[in-house]
């Protein structure tokens, strides 16, 4: 066998670390002898005549204020030439703003942000066992190595209108660019599927770094890191270890998805990107279904077959520890715009980070303006502190101790989650976690009491004090009201029309459709929901079986509503299912968890309810079905809770005075 | 907007496509008020076209590249032989399990 034993690994690893972080900024055009010009509201023609000339690091070197001076900003252009890549491709001025274009093109960035995963991967804990003792069998790994290239290559084919705009100079229907294609997702898969193998027993404890490392290849519609679950769900097929009945019924719906996917509607992915189609047609859809039905099998077979490697004092580390440096990029990014270019390229960002550097900025009428920071949503990053606090707090009423990082991550939680300004996950995570505190003391009953009527109060108050005060007609009529006002000249969606011949009518739907719109009130989502009610135009089979997985193009191209203020999505994974999955898919999945949650429940401890409860009401207002992260780490937790006992599942070691917080410890089920 | 009408304008409204491969003495006649075009084949050669006529036909010959687009060419080229590379020395170095 041959070995490199002279070479220091670490050392090689390092000077790695270094060309990738350095050497794409400083291509410069060899032959240009002049030096980058010194940008100003004035002049900025040196950039207009002489694009792709200059490389990053010399426009800093010329213009060092733009790294920290909020008024410049870095934005990537993934359609240039490789020959610019790293290099200021334009130069713009608005208002007092720069906008500096820097080349970053999509082919290259697959190999360099590919790398830089693969760096981020190395870091997981490797496992104790070699891979034999995993029984992959060579054959079963290339295999599902291929066949997860081939998606992801496919899925490039399938989405050519996106594409189009971000590959510069391919001709999608040469054979060159389809192997060129294939070969570049080939290498940093293979790779990636390698390292990640031998590190698949901690893969669940590090699963709160998504948040920091989200893997969206700029130029792409594609999470890398999605790839992983890809393979393990087509291992988990080829080993006959898959999801036998989820996959007869999603197969069987993909079919019905896919054919009635006749026409084509383009949705630009923007802050999705990455976990969402691009566009609803026939390709595309075939590509989606394939991709969810995977992605659900590598996660649940994940779990099922490391759950007993999972430690959850690790994973409340590592969450504590995520917090932490999602606070300080963000803070560094909003401060440094240089920072927050980086931020983008190196972590896979969907969506630049904030550049409001003022965290704690209100506005005219003393609201709090929410502040995201480093990830691409406010909302779904304070649920993530908001669950941070609730499970370090966890941790030290069964510890009765806090070590320094959940000391620090709690400090960081809790400013991240004032910062994003997410209220609802600011009281559920007061309230759990001081029942969490109390749940073993003598005084709990007195003191559950007094908390559930300072939680009414604290409800109150956030909902509004003049919101309660309207009678109960105008409340569950806001919905209707505003699908209306957004009607498009006279144009109504099939909803809309049902809405207004049914509504108020005292029947069933029309009680369900009252209670869902009293709700949509109070977490003021009155107008956003009514929006989506104005464009959502389903068949009368669209509305019961639903469009397919992951797929909002034909829910926002297919009917015209008058404008918006801004581009709003529906803020509401329950809405996104139902585009999804229908009414029948909604209702089947809730009836699946019920009795799920019934058949386990005396194993399902007080945390294990806590978090299905907060992660049921921010279902119901976010977005967070359509953001990777979250996606994945709430179905983790909801497999988890469901299938398993929740004693061993959230089992904190080196515990002292530590008592159960379920009935009866049972055998782990699985 | 085709590739000879991005490179060398709009057809002239009495075009008439003319058989020039199958005339091996055909002379183009030189347009003056078309403003000649440099055109670019694959490899970077040049050629001066004077005419939409000989410009069209050049073009729909395969002389329809910039040298930006050549370049851009030849960079793929590179670049898929140097994935192909990695690809097969990964598979070296796991054989031989250097690493």
């Amino acid at each position: 066998m041959l070995k490199l034993a002279n070479i220091n690994y670490k050392m090689a690893i390092y000077i790695f670390i270094l060309f990738l972080l350095i050497v794409p900024w400083l291509n410069t055009s060899i032959d240009f002898k002049q030096n980058a010009g010194i940008a100003s509201q004035e002049d900025v023609t040196f950039y207009e005549i002489n694009p792709c000339k200059v490389s990053l690091f010399e426009f800093l070197r010329s213009n060092p204020k733009s790294i920290y001076q909020n008024h410049f900003h870095f934005r990537f252009n993934n359609y240039s030439s490789i020959s610019c890549f790293g290099r200021v491709s334009g130069l713009t001025v608005i208002d007092s703003d720069f906008f500096i274009s820097i080349g970053t093109n999509t082919f290259i960035n697959i190999i360099f942000q590919g790398l830089i995963c693969l760096l981020f991967l190395k870091f997981i804990t490797r496992n104790k066992l070699s891979i034999s003792e995993n029984k992959v069998s060579n054959l079963a790994k290339n295999i599902s190595i291929l066949l997860t290239t081939y998606l992801f290559y496919f899925s490039v084919f399938s989405e050519k209108r996106f594409y189009e705009k971000q590959l510069y100079y391919v001709d999608f229907d040469e054979a060159f660019y389809k192997a060129l294609v294939f070969l570049l997702f080939y290498f940093i898969i293979y790779n990636l599927i390698d390292i990640a193998e031998n590190r698949s027993d901690n893969i669940l404890n590090f699963l709160p770094f998504l948040f920091i490392f989200h893997s969206v290849i700029s130029g792409t519609n594609i999470t890398l890191f999605s790839s992983i679950f890809i393979y393990f769900g087509i291992i988990s097929i080829i080993r006959k270890e898959s999801l036998k009945k989820f996959n007869k019924i999603t197969v069987s719906l993909s079919v019905i998805w896919i054919l009635n996917s006749t026409e084509s509607y383009y949705f630009e992915p923007g802050k999705f990107r990455g976990f969402t189609s691009s566009i609803y047609e026939f390709n595309s859809s075939i590509y989606w279904c394939i991709y969810f039905i995977l992605l659900i099998n590598g996660i649940w077979y994940l779990f099922k077959t490391k759950s007993n490697k999972f430690k959850f004092d690790k994973f409340i580390n590592n969450a504590s520890l995520t917090s932490i440096v999602l606070l300080i990029l963000g803070y560094l990014g909003a401060n440094l715009p240089l920072i927050n270019f980086f931020n983008y390229y190196y972590f896979g960002q969907q969506k630049f980070g904030i550049s409001r550097n003022n965290p704690f900025e209100f506005n005219s009428w003393a609201e709090k303006i929410s502040w995201r920071g480093f990830y691409t949503s406010a909302e779904t990053i304070g649920e993530f502190y908001g669950l941070c606090i609730i499970l370090i707090l966890y941790s030290y009423s069964r510890k009765k101790t806090i070590n320094k990082i959940e000391t620090i991550g709690f400090v960081a939680s809790f400013l991240g989650i004032y910062f994003s300004n997410n209220r609802t996950s600011m009281l559920l995570a007061f309230l759990f976690s001081v029942y969490l505190l109390i749940e073993h003391k003598s005084y709990k009953r007195n003191a559950t009491l007094l908390l559930s009527f300072f939680g009414m109060i604290l409800l109150t108050y956030l909902v509004g004090i003049d919101d309660l005060t309207y009678e109960l007609d105008f409340i569950t009529t806001r919905i209707t009201a505003n699908t209306n006002s957004y009607s498009f000249e006279g144009i109504n969606s099939s909803f809309s029309r049902w809405l207004n011949t049914n509504y108020g009518s005292g029947g069933f739907l029309s009680g369900i459709f009252g209670f869902f719109s009293f709700i949509g009130y109070f977490l003021n989502r009155s107008q956003r929901w009514g929006i989506f009610f104005a464009r959502y135009n389903p068949t009368y089979m669209e509305s019961i079986l639903g469009s397919g997985p992951l797929s909002l193009g034909q829910v926002y191209g297919e009917t015209p509503i008058a404008k918006t203020e801004t581009f709003l999505l529906p803020h509401s994974s329950l809405l996104s299912f139902l585009v999804y999955f229908g009414f029948l898919g909604v209702i089947v999945l809730f009836l699946l968890l019920i009795i799920k949650f019934l058949n386990n429940r005396k194993s399902i401890t007080t945390l294990g309810k806590m978090i299905i409860l907060f992660i049921f009401i921010n279902f119901l207002k976010n977005d967070l079905v359509n953001y990777f992260a979250p996606f994945t780490l709430y179905l983790v937790f909801m497999i988890g809770i469901l299938n398993y006992n929740n004693n061993l599942f959230f089992k904190i070691s080196s515990p002292s005075n530590y008592k159960n917080t379920g009935n009866e410890t049972k055998e782990n089920k699985k | 907007m085709s590739n000879v009408e991005a490179i060398c304008g709009e057809y002239p409204s009495n075009f008439e496509k003319a058989d020039i491969a199958s005339d091996p003495n055909y002379v183009f006649v030189n347009d003056p008020n078309y403003s000649g075009r440099q055109l670019f084949d694959s490899e970077g050669s040049s050629v001066i076209v004077n005419s939409f006529v000989e410009c069209e036909h050049y073009v729909a010959g395969g002389w329809g590249f910039t040298p930006i687009q050549s370049l851009e060419i030849t960079l793929h080229n590179y670049l898929f032989i140097f994935v192909a590379i990695l690809v097969g020395v990964r598979f070296v170095l796991k054989k031989y399990k250097v690493f």
